[in-house]
């Protein structure tokens, strides 16, 4: 796909967003445009969306389906952020709901 | 000797020669006004010469690709479609950023292994050339909200380049270990499953020592027990191996020495305050140290008050249960009855009561000034201790001394392998695809980016060579510092 190409399919995914107001509409690889415009902050369950499709390159066709890592963060005891990775919204939700003395990774501050 | 420093510098000048031209490129997807273009007038901080928002967040991931720049050798550029957005928060909680490989492909025809997924970035790596050209290989989306108040209230985004995140997030190093993920060192589905029956780049890597095979060899039935095979699921690349004696610090653990059925080293979770574990010899009978009932709870075993069987426990180790008040107050106790150490028993969490916990954890301080603890703490399973309980109420002595081992570096298997993340707990999402958090000092793909991460690479890049990429000419060799 050109580069051109590209980008009048990204101009059209706005296009589209900004219509409809249907993020579950626009293929996750293209909405990066469209998320400054809504109203709303992206939803954590968003990221986690399922993305389908696919792409005919030079070599074949690549799956644009995928795990997505996410950063996610909570003030821990001492005020500052702690963050874990994970990739998928039921981890990510356990993370922000779990004490902090759960992780290992910055030493738990109490008992 | 001259005809030496001559072949030697023909030689350097022909591989970097050879090099790749491809860069990490980061494409700006945001509109005007917001993200990278942000025109927030900000001041210059840690060497970020920006004087608005958007340009520092921009200088942080021109930085980052600079960076990754340095050491792959490619020839095909690799785009990153890069933006900051609103994403959900609160005061205390919020989710920073996401990363993936925008598409995934095999079977391509300069794969190098058959029916194997491979990240676009490196496809296109494999191929020479852009498979999908013009089209980004990565995408990177992060929170600006976390830069508001209401967001984490007042911890922001830091935008410096030195390190020197105090309470804020360092952006810097988030977006290095995010550009990993979309590199390839993530699995193409949340572990342990594998899109269309196929693995991953990094399955093909992952080694189950129990099982004595690979993630790709393995059911799926099998994978779903090798999740949560904490120590023995480990990363099976040969150059990670060769240099993880450069990167990590010997393991300190345990030696029980009796009784005989005990009569081994035991895994242990180290203070951020005392004196260092590694750095101290400590070695006596253990015994089990006991309390009055704390306003915390009715435990006689948490060493949350003055111990009364402080004369069973001078000169030896005390060994208390985890919770009912903190690590310092426990060492306060332990001290004040005159033990020479301090062994803190897991518990699991109030929260999840049914699971087991397998990684003894780290111990912190919040407020307090803890530079009056001289006695070494350190803390082990639920299992372990209560293995050593069973002992002492049997009336059977037990004996422990802190053992430094040199021969197993912190975070490695006893076969020599670098532990992957395998919690017995379950972690759904944070397993496999980082590193055990036992790892010593920490890594930049551990799941957690911790806060002493120094903005080196560390064992990120020879990981990267296990599963295709190669390095720039005279990138490969080992940073002298982290």
């Amino acid at each position: 796909m050109s580069r051109g190409r590209y980008l009048a399919i990204v101009v059209m995914t706005v296009a589209a967003a900004l219509t409809a107001r249907s993020e579950e509409s626009a293929d996750r690889g293209c909405t990066r445009d469209a998320l400054p415009r809504l109203s709303a902050p992206a939803r954590l369950a968003d990221l986690f969306a399922a993305r389908r499709g696919s792409v005919e390159t030079a070599d074949g066709v690549a799956s644009r389906d995928g795990a997505t890592e996410v950063v996610v963060a909570r003030i821990g005891a001492d005020g500052k952020p702690v963050m874990a990775c994970v990739d998928n919204e039921e981890a990510a939700r356990r993370f922000l709901a779990l004490p902090v003395t759960k992780l290992r990774q910055s030493p738990a501050q109490d008992q | 000797m001259r005809r030496i420093l001559l072949l030697s510098i023909v030689l350097t000048a022909a591989m970097n020669a050879a090099a790749g031209t491809g860069r990490v490129v980061i494409v700006n997807g945001n509109l005007p006004g917001v993200g990278f273009n942000d025109p927030t007038p900000a001041l210059p901080v840690g060497g970020n010469s920006g004087t608005t928002i958007g340009q520092q967040r921009l200088n942080v991931f021109a930085a980052a690709a600079a960076k990754w720049t340095t050491i792959l050798d490619t020839d095909v550029d690799i785009l990153v479609d890069a933006s900051f957005v609103p994403i959900e928060c609160s005061a205390t909680d919020a989710v920073l950023g996401q990363a993936r490989p925008i598409a995934w492909l095999h079977d391509f025809a300069d794969a190098p292994r058959a029916g194997v997924w491979y990240p676009i970035a490196l496809a296109n790596k494999f191929a020479g050339s852009d498979l999908d050209p013009g089209a980004p290989d990565i995408f990177i989306q992060f929170n600006s909200s976390v830069d508001n108040s209401t967001c984490l209230g007042e911890s922001n985004w830091y935008y410096g380049l030195d390190g020197n995140e105090g309470p804020h997030s360092d952006l810097f190093v988030v977006v290095l270990h995010e550009m990993a993920h979309g590199l390839g060192l993530s699995g193409k589905a949340t572990a342990p499953n594998f899109s269309e029956g196929r693995p991953a780049a990094f399955d093909v890597h992952t080694l189950d020592l129990t099982a004595g095979l690979r993630w790709d060899q393995m059911s799926d039935a099998q994978r779903r027990v090798s999740l949560t095979n904490t120590g023995k699921v480990v990363w099976d690349g040969e150059n990670v191996r060769a240099m993880t004696s450069r990167y990590l610090q010997p393991t300190t653990s345990l030696a029980i020495s009796e009784p005989a059925t005990l009569a081994r080293n035991y895994e242990i979770g180290t203070a951020s305050f005392g004196p260092r574990v590694n750095s101290t010899s400590l070695s006596a009978p253990i015994v089990q140290a006991l309390d009055s009932p704390a306003d915390s709870g009715a435990s006689t075993t948490d060493g949350c008050s003055a111990l009364s069987n402080a004369l069973a426990v001078a000169d030896r180790i005390a060994m208390v249960d985890r919770r009912g008040c903190t690590f310092l107050q426990k060492a306060r106790m332990a001290q004040a009855a005159g033990a020479r150490g301090l062994i803190v028993v897991d518990k699991p969490d109030p929260a999840n009561p049914t699971a087991q916990t397998c990684i003894p954890p780290g111990m912190g301080v919040a407020d307090d000034d803890p530079s009056d603890i001289f006695i070494p703490l350190l803390s082990i399973t639920q299992h372990d201790g209560n293995e050593i309980k069973a002992q002492l109420t049997a009336s059977v002595p037990v004996s422990g001394s802190l053992h430094n081992d040199p021969t197993q570096l912190a975070g490695t298997s006893a076969e020599g392998f670098l532990r992957l993340y395998a919690p017995c707990t379950n972690d759904p999402g944070s397993s496999i695809h980082h590193w055990d958090v036992v790892a010593s000092p920490n890594l930049l793909m551990e799941p957690s980016v911790n806060v002493d991460l120094l903005h080196g690479f560390d064992l990120t890049m020879y990981q990267l060579l296990d599963i295709g990429w190669t390095l720039r000419p005279r990138s490969g060799r080992p940073p002298g510092s982290r």
